[in-house]
């Protein structure tokens, strides 16, 4: 059979039909509706409102502190269990990454029953630790993984040379980590200035709002959805300037296929490794540990008073929608990651990777806003809002697969295709017995991901459906509402079980992933 | 007698222009390719293999013109540098996947995946899976499952340059015989002027998309020009 190249490429270019269709219809098209309503009713007299000037001042001001700590403990962490390679490193990697998973909501209730119990932890105390702990495993993976990643050419060939550790360290290994330094910044940054929970239940008064709370009162208290646009708007617009820093940057990152276990930074002493160990883990065990533990101490106890149908209700509707988010987002993402690396250039690759990593740089809230602006119909409906939590929760599931997928993508590669194609594989064959194979942990940590995020999301529950849907994380929020703390804890105890379960099996599959060098 | 013919050969690619006049390989020979980064020594090899559209020219293979038929309809098989074995696959099922695809019964093809372990000598590792095998163990296993198939024409992106010395030296003259005595043709991309020298009949030396000579391993190595020498020793 004759083939014409270009007619293929033409069919192909179905693979990127489903993720601009969704992404299109519940992102950019809101959001873009949203952005045009914003400059049309634009004011000046919006920046003439001191509390308002106070409030963004305020916001952009303790983001910028909780990036920079979250940055230096990131660092710091990885350091320690990739270079000096501290016993238990890998269980506190793991730990780590389970704690920014974990929904702001459990947080905060954690650094209340904890430090709370201790010292007054509302204001600035309330806030650093939040957002430290919810963030410092951005810059644990990011510059982890580069530091184990990186070439290490340059770094032995210095050291051979004579120039002494700490030069090398400052002259060359640095520069190599800087753009995931940067990157984990932008990002902690991002999420610190979008974040609602932390301040709403840590913050302790109108000193401590930021946007995010300034968007959640206009929306929810003074259903003014002309100032909510406003300040959407402007969240929108530092999400945007922020999103394209980020993006030059994602086009230096590369994966190196042969990593090396050369380690130039370790200590000479064992016994300064084992003080770097006790010291990691005292760190993790005050600021990590002891929030969670406290939850488990005060959450496990008498449960006579809880609701047990309401409960399985509650966990069954969780579990629906986690489902629904997931496939939904592995259909969207898998298409079109799979026509990028496996038809397209290198260069075009990182060129469309743009679109599945934009939704992360608004806030939940502005995209919910978003949505019920364009589509105001769906908080009327039952099953309508039900959707609308659905769509909502892919859109932020979707930049938070594309990493995993990218990195079996990219582990893949398109010699291993080609080789199948050349051997007569069809399209299909090649999908089902070379890239599902080999894909299948990435997917299967896609999925995990998925289901962590969505079970413990509540925002967009909030917005579309105050009192219809009822999923664990919700009856979380509406217990902390009412200082039903106890029965918070309980719930949270559940929650977190599912999801600690959850992040054992992907942490199986990642060390099944890491033991495949070809 | 001349087995695969390669005229006119254009290919475009991102701005980068292969031109190449006629080229012929015999049964049981092996055509060098040689040439310095970005010469287009992959770009010809891809274009073989149908992963690159040609602009003009003609490639045939054993009396059929493959030009215009999709890569996976060309019976062009593909070694590269790394071997990129398929996951979760044992050595056995890595080799036999072609064979698979060919829709040969069970029986056979598990025959045929054996015959090729030993050639190879790889008989031990026939249960292990990808991830299990050294460098050198895993591109012969690559190296099998690409002649495995039997088809007339076997493309080798630089197989031996990941290799250490010894290896590569029995990889050489493994891959040598192994072609003669099947009566494949095969094009050889190397830097490497000894894998040239071991395995080749005939070499094409490219550079900047162009032939700069084209002729015997033992002509060139008689009556070398500067510019020969010059990329030979690159």
């Amino acid at each position: 059979m004759d083939i014409d190249f270009k007619s293929g490429a033409e069919v192909s270019y179905l693979f990127f039909v489903p993720t601009f269709l969704f992404l299109g219809f519940f992102f950019l098209i809101p959001l873009g509706n949203l952005l045009v309503l914003g400059f049309q009713g634009f004011s000046e007299s919006i920046f003439q409102d001191p509390y308002l000037i106070y409030v963004i001042q305020f916001t952009y001001g303790q983001a910028f502190l909780s990036a920079l700590f979250s940055v230096l403990l990131g660092f710091f962490f990885a350091f320690l269990i990739k270079e000096w390679k501290i016993f238990g490193g890998k269980v506190l990697w793991r730990f780590g990454l389970l704690c920014s998973s974990l929904p702001s909501i459990i947080v905060a209730l954690g650094i209340l029953g904890s430090w709370g119990k201790q010292t007054t932890v509302f204001g600035w105390k309330g806030l650093l630790l939040g957002h430290v702990f919810l963030n410092f495993a951005i810059p644990l993976r990011l510059i982890g993984n580069a530091l184990t990643d990186r070439e290490r050419t340059s770094e032995l060939t210095a050291l051979s040379l004579g120039m002494s550790r700490w030069r090398v360290f400052w002259k060359i290994t640095l520069s190599s980590l800087q753009p995931s330094v940067v990157s984990s910044w932008i990002l902690a940054f991002l999420y610190s200035s979008t974040s609602l929970f932390i301040v709403l239940f840590l913050g302790g008064g109108p000193r401590f709002t930021t946007l995010e709370v300034a968007l959640y009162e206009a929306i929810k208290l003074n259903l003014d959805n002309g100032r909510a646009i406003q300040i959407a708007l402007l969240q929108a617009g530092v999400g945007a300037v922020l999103f394209f820093f980020y993006l030059r940057l994602q086009k230096k990152r590369k994966l190196e296929s042969e990593s090396s276990d050369l380690q130039f930074f370790a200590p000479k002493n064992d016994w300064m490794r084992r003080m770097g160990g006790v010291f990691l883990w005292s760190l993790a065990g005050l600021a990590l540990g002891f929030p969670l533990i406290s939850i488990f101490i005060d959450g496990v106890g008498d449960w006579s008073f809880l609701d047990w149908s309401d409960l399985l209700e509650a966990g069954l509707t969780t579990f629906g929608i986690a489902l629904a988010v997931v496939v939904l987002s592995v259909l969207i993402v898998y298409p079109y990651l799979h026509y990028l690396y496996q038809v397209k250039s290198e260069r075009e690759t990182s060129s469309w990777i743009w679109l599945i990593a934009i939704p992360q740089f608004f806030s939940s809230l502005v995209v919910a806003l978003a949505l019920s602006v364009f589509f105001p119909v769906v908080r009327e409906m039952s099953w309508l809002s039900c959707l609308a939590v659905i769509s909502t929760q892919t859109v932020f599931v979707i930049p938070l697969i594309q990493f995993p997928l990218r990195e079996g993508f990219l582990r893949l590669s398109r010699e291993r295709n080609w080789i199948a194609q050349s051997l007569g594989a069809t399209g299909w064959q090649r999908w089902f017995w070379v890239e599902l194979p080999f894909m299948r942990r990435s997917l299967i940590l896609s999925a995990l991901i998925g289901f962590g995020f969505s079970m413990g999301e509540v925002i967009s529950i909030l917005l579309f459906s105050p009192s219809g849907i009822k999923t664990l994380a919700m009856n979380i929020f509406q217990s902390m509402s009412r200082y039903r703390f106890q029965e918070a804890r309980a719930t949270t105890v559940i929650l977190l079980f599912s999801m600690i379960t959850l992040f054992g099996i992907t942490g199986y599959l990642e060390d099944r992933d890491e033991s495949s060098p070809h | 007698m001349n087995q695969v013919l390669i005229e006119n050969l254009q290919v475009n690619r991102a701005g980068f222009n292969l031109n190449l006049p006629s080229m012929s390989i015999g049964s049981g020979d092996v055509l060098g390719v040689m040439g310095q980064s970005g010469s287009g020594k992959s770009t010809l090899l891809q274009a073989i293999a149908g992963f690159v559209p040609l602009k003009s020219g003609t490639i045939n293979v054993f009396g059929n013109e493959i030009s215009r038929l999709s890569p996976e309809k060309r019976k062009v098989s593909l070694v590269f540098q790394k071997p990129w074995l398929f996951e979760n696959q044992t050595v056995l099922e890595n080799i036999s996947f072609g064979l698979k695809l060919q829709g040969l019964p069970k029986k056979e093809l598990q025959k045929i995946a054996e015959e090729w372990l030993s050639k190879m000598e790889i008989e031990e590792l026939k249960d292990r899976r990808a991830w299990e095998l050294s460098g050198g163990q895993a591109q012969r296993v690559a190296l099998a499952r690409a002649m495995a198939v039997n088809f007339p024409l076997l493309l080798l992106d630089e197989p031996f340059s990941a290799l250490d010395s010894p290896l590569k030296k029995g990889l050489r003259k493994l891959v040598k015989q192994l072609v003669r005595d099947s009566g494949f043709c095969a094009i050889l991309v190397s830097h490497d002027w000894r894998d040239i020298e071991e395995v080749c009949n005939k070499v094409l030396i490219l550079g900047d998309g162009k032939s700069l000579a084209y002729d015997t391993v033992r002509e060139l190595k008689q009556n070398p020009n500067q510019l020969v020498k010059a990329i030979c020793e690159d």
